[in-house]
Order: C-alpha cells, then structure tokens, then sequence
C-alpha cells in the first residue's frame, strides 16, 4: 500500500451566513495515489463544499468554517504555516465551468509556471507547455495558434485547456468539480478520455452527479448524503454490492428525498438536473 | 376579416386579435420612433451648431484660430488655443488623479471588503456620485483653494492665489471618480468565480489573480467607465467656472489660471452674445465640444468590440 496523498481527518464545513449550515459532517476519508475518486450524491449534498475545502479553495467566500483537517502527504493543509497559495499549487483545481483564463492558449497552460518561475528559459517553457498539452491530447488541436485567445477554443477543448493549466505547475493532487457537466457528450467524451489516461499518473478527485461516469472512471466511490459519508468503496462493489440501504436508493432506486436545502443548492443550479437524471435506475450493463 | 358565416365565437376571437396586432404595430412603431429621436436629437443639435459656426469658419482660417493664443472678441480676434489647453491640461491631469484612485477603490469592493464593510463603503460611494458638482465647487471654493494656494503650488515653486487648472482638475478627479468606481465594481462583479478559483487554484496570491486576470477580463468594462469620467471632465463646466480663475493668456503651469471650452463659453455667453461673430465663435466652441466627445465614444466603442471579442467577458 503506497503512502496516501490526501485524506481527510473529521473535516467539517460550516457556512456561518444568516443561518448557520453544516454543508460537511466530520468526513474523515483518505483518496488513494493514482486512483480516481469520486465523490457522487445528491445536489445539496456537500459535494463541491467538500471539494474544494480540500485546497483550501472555499477561503475566497466568506463566512466558512472549519473543523477538523485534511492532510497532504500526512501534512496539515489547515494548522499549518504553509500560505494558502503554496498549498493550491499542490492541489490542482479544475472547475465546473470551463473557464479560460483572459490569455492566450499559450499563456493559459504557462500561467501557473510564469507564477511559480518554473522555467529556465523561453525554449523551456515553450516545452513545457507543449508537453501538458499533449498530455489533455490538446497539442493537435491547437498547435497552430498558441497565440489565438483561450475563449475561442470549444467548451471541451477549455475544460482540457484548464486541465492541462493546472497539471503544468506539478501537483500532487487534482481536483475536479463537475468537470464534464457543462459539456456536450462529445466534449464530455473527449476529456473523460484524457482523465482516464492521467489517472495512472495523477491522484484525482472528482465530483460528479453522473452515475454512469462513476462507474466508467472511477476506481472508488464516495457517497456522501446531507454532509456525511454514507459508503465509500472500490467501484465494483460500491455499485455491484451496495452496503448501505441510503446507497441503494440512490443507485438504483426512486429519487431520496431532497434534503433540506442549503448555501450549495443555490450554487448547483445546474446539478440538480443530473442529480435527478443521475438518481433515476441507471442502464443495465454486462 | 370574419364574414357572415362565421360562428359568433370565431368573430369574438379575431376582434379580439385585432386588436392585439394593432397594439403589437403601434407599439413597434412608438419604440422605434423613440429609439430614432436620439439619433434625430444628436444630429439636429450637430447640424444647428455647424450652421450657426459657418459666419466664423468663413471669415477666419479654422488653423489660425485654433493655434493663436489671443482670445479678445471686442477686437474680433479668436484664439480658441488658451482655452484647448486648459481642458486638455484639466482632462489629463484629473484623469491621472483619478484613474488609479477608481481603479484602488474599486477592486476593494469588489474583491477585498465583505458584508456590512462593502454595503457601506459602495453605498457612500454611490452617495458621493450623486452629491451636485455645484457643491463640490463650493466646498473646494472654502476648503481645496486655500489648500492649493498655501502649501500645495509654493511646494511645487508656482504662485498663485488657489484658483486654477490645478484645483478644477483636483476637484473635478474628486467628482468623476465615483462614477468611475461605481461602473468598475459592476464589471469586476459580474466576472464568474470560477475565474478566481481557477487562478487561484494553480498557486496565486489574490493580488496576482487580480491583476493577472481579473483587472484583463474586466478591461472592456473599466475601459467605458474611465471614457464615461473622462466625458465628463472634458465637458465640465460648473467647476472650472467656479475655480479656474478666467484668464485669457495661455496657462504658464499647471498652477496658473485659465479657463477651458466651456468656461469659455459661459463667461462670455451674456453681452458679447450680442456681437454676431463672437456668437459664431462660441457656439462653434460647443461644436468642437460634441465632436470631441462624439469621436471618442465612438472610438471608444470599437476599441471595446475588440477587448470583448478578444477575450469573450
């Protein structure tokens, strides 16, 4: 068994607006090296809450709480000296939306190397961007026009744009909230291939509300149900031989009631669907 | 149109639609009319002011009137030059004042200050924009002219009694900026999270994210925002009246007094009106005015198109 990249130690979230919200319940799961974890549940769960209390990401909103930890490496990510920045260049971050940053497509992939003056010399960094682009299979597609503003590439080729961005600064860990949601099932296509070929490589952590891009990706489940764990498990048997009657339900059975809304389910507009669609008995495989 | 055979329920119904397609018509014709008379408007003004600058422009060389420096109509001689200096010395010098001061304020709101803090920063911000420039004249009139003359142009080697092209355009920067900031913060908010996230989750600091990427994305908005400050100054009139001291030679430095197009036109606007040619003169000073302000919308626009069409925010 390989050392764990990242785990978390009874980590709570708690949203302290007007009305005070527990969005996570002391999770304490530990994400495999070169696995790919999903974390899967209903819109309003905690999921995105969870995701990105994981670098920290959550700090750039205000009123958020924090209890327990999550450790990088056996690190404290929270109790720690460490700057929030620091610790984001270890985790990598790839959002919902596909979102290119107001550069070029070269600058886009060099952004975070320019940053962390990760590079020797222009041939250098010229190299580097050619190689994280052809690890999101992007090169191809794009070699011509480095220079043409990231926003004119397709939403697939941005969302494969940002993955190739945040692997450029070297983490050790990649997040990815939703990543093919907002896509068409082509686009979508075109960047689960790309995860599947950087998960041997990368330790990933990937929120979905699809159940059958879970079962695709994934090499293991987390359920996670109004804030807590409810199953976590190798894929196979998260969905073959579900333990928990709440994880059977949401596999296979009728829609789990919603739970009580929150700060997230406002923010998840465009989940709620998937949770629904996700939530209905998925197609019979094998 | 419904016939006799038609039922009694078809006749209803088609009057009924009758009148709906008359509304629908009508109505499109008033919102188009409406949408025209701006155009109309700002073309009538134009035509008017050309028509009315033609007895100046046709027996004085429109070269020699705008770079001589001798502006006394009583003896027939138009040199607009002290007053193009004066605004263009105002415009620059309060733009440089309150660029950066808009821009500072601004992206706090947006980005630094949270909860109770922002609502009461932003809504002082807004309070001050709507305060009448008249009164920011006045107080600069107690407050900022014995200020300018005491410390602030001995400190600098220039003699002067306060009033000035210094002052209006200290004043005047205090005037525009809170427009500036107001539309700034709209288009720093509007900018979707994810681009932060997305900065921020490759390592960088928020100063970085700001000026790396939300400060680029938000260009085409703080763009307009500073060409609306800028409009502003270049056309204003209350202040520099109140505070530019009205001297007709061109301005020594930036302490002197001086005046600028519009003053121009308000001093002079009473008795000499009078006198046809200086008439002519002043209202083809108001020309100038439009077609300044009007190339640089206009240029302003395209520059815009492009950012937007650039990056796509």
């Amino acid at each position: 068994m390989t050392e764990t990249p990242l785990a978390t130690d009874t980590l709570s979230v708690t949203y302290t607006g007007d009305r005070e919200i527990e969005a996570v319940k002391g999770v304490s799961i530990a994400f495999p090296a070169n696995e790919l974890t999903t974390i899967i549940g209903p819109s309003g769960c905690g999921k995105s809450t969870l995701l990105k209390s994981l670098n920290r990401l959550h700090e750039i909103q205000q009123n958020v709480e924090i209890d327990g930890d999550v450790l990088l490496s056996g690190d404290s990510v929270y109790n720690t000296d460490e700057p929030a920045p620091e610790i984001r260049r270890q985790i990598g971050y790839v959002p919902q939306t596909p979102t290119a940053l107001p550069l070029s497509i070269y600058e886009n992939v060099a952004y975070g190397l320019r940053i962390h003056d990760e590079y020797e010399s222009k041939a250098d960094l010229d190299e580097k961007v050619e190689t994280y682009l052809r690890k999101v299979n992007l090169w191809d597609e794009v070699n011509d026009r480095l220079d043409a503003p990231g926003a004119e590439l397709s939403t697939g080729q941005i969302q494969r744009l940002c993955v190739a961005r945040s692997l450029a600064v070297e983490p050790e860990v990649l997040l990815c909230d939703e990543v093919t949601s907002a896509l068409d099932p082509i686009s979508a296509e075109s960047v689960e291939e790309t995860l599947e070929e950087l998960k041997s490589e990368y330790t990933i952590v990937m929120v979905t509300h699809a159940m059958a891009q879970a079962r695709r990706l994934a090499d293991k489940v987390v359920f996670l149900y109004l804030g807590e764990v409810v199953e976590a498990g190798d894929v196979r048997s998260f969905f073959e031989n579900p333990q928990a009657e709440r994880t059977r339900q949401f596999i296979g059975g009728p829609t789990p009631v919603d739970p009580e809304p929150t700060e997230e389910s406002t923010d998840e507009r465009e989940s709620s669907t998937g949770a629904e669609l996700a939530a209905s008995p998925p197609p019979e495989e094998s | 149109m419904t016939d006799a055979t038609g039922g009694l329920f078809r006749r209803a119904r088609s009057s009924r639609l009758g009148w709906r397609l008359l509304a629908e018509r009508l109505s499109g014709y008033w919102f188009a009319a409406a949408g025209y008379l701006a155009i109309a408007l700002f073309a009538a003004i134009t035509l008017l002011l050309l028509h009315r600058s033609l007895p100046i422009l046709s027996e004085y060389s429109l070269v020699a009137m705008l770079t001589s420096a001798d502006w006394s109509p009583t003896q027939n001689s138009f040199g607009f030059l002290p007053a193009i200096v004066g605004t263009v010395y105002v415009t620059f010098l309060s733009m440089t004042m309150g660029i950066p001061i808009a821009v500072g304020a601004a992206v706090y709101i947006a980005e630094y200050a949270d909860g109770r803090r922002k609502t009461l920063v932003a809504s002082f911000i807004d309070v001050l924009a709507a305060i009448p420039s008249v009164i920011f004249g006045l107080v600069a009139l107690i407050v900022v002219v014995p200020f300018v003359g005491t410390y602030v142009a001995p400190a600098f080697g220039g003699g002067t009694a306060g009033v000035g092209i210094f002052t209006v355009s200290l004043v005047m920067a205090i005037v525009v900026t809170p427009f500036m900031i107001s539309l700034s913060v709209e288009s720093l908010e509007s900018l979707p999270d994810e681009l932060r996230e997305t900065s921020l989750g490759v390592g960088a600091t928020k100063f970085e994210t700001i000026r790396s990427v939300l400060l680029r994305a938000a260009g085409p908005g703080i763009f307009s925002a500073i060409l609306l400050g800028f409009g502003r100054v270049f056309g204003a009139t209350i202040v520099p009246a109140l505070l530019i001291g009205g001297q007709t030679q061109l301005p020594g430095s930036v302490f002197s007094t001086g005046q600028t197009l519009p003053t121009l036109i308000v001093n002079d606007f009473g008795e000499l009106m009078a006198l046809p040619l200086t008439q002519s003169a002043l209202i083809f000073v108001g020309l100038m005015l439009v077609v300044v302000v009007w190339l640089f919308n206009f240029g302003a626009m395209l520059f815009r198109r492009r950012l937007q069409r650039r990056w796509q925010y």
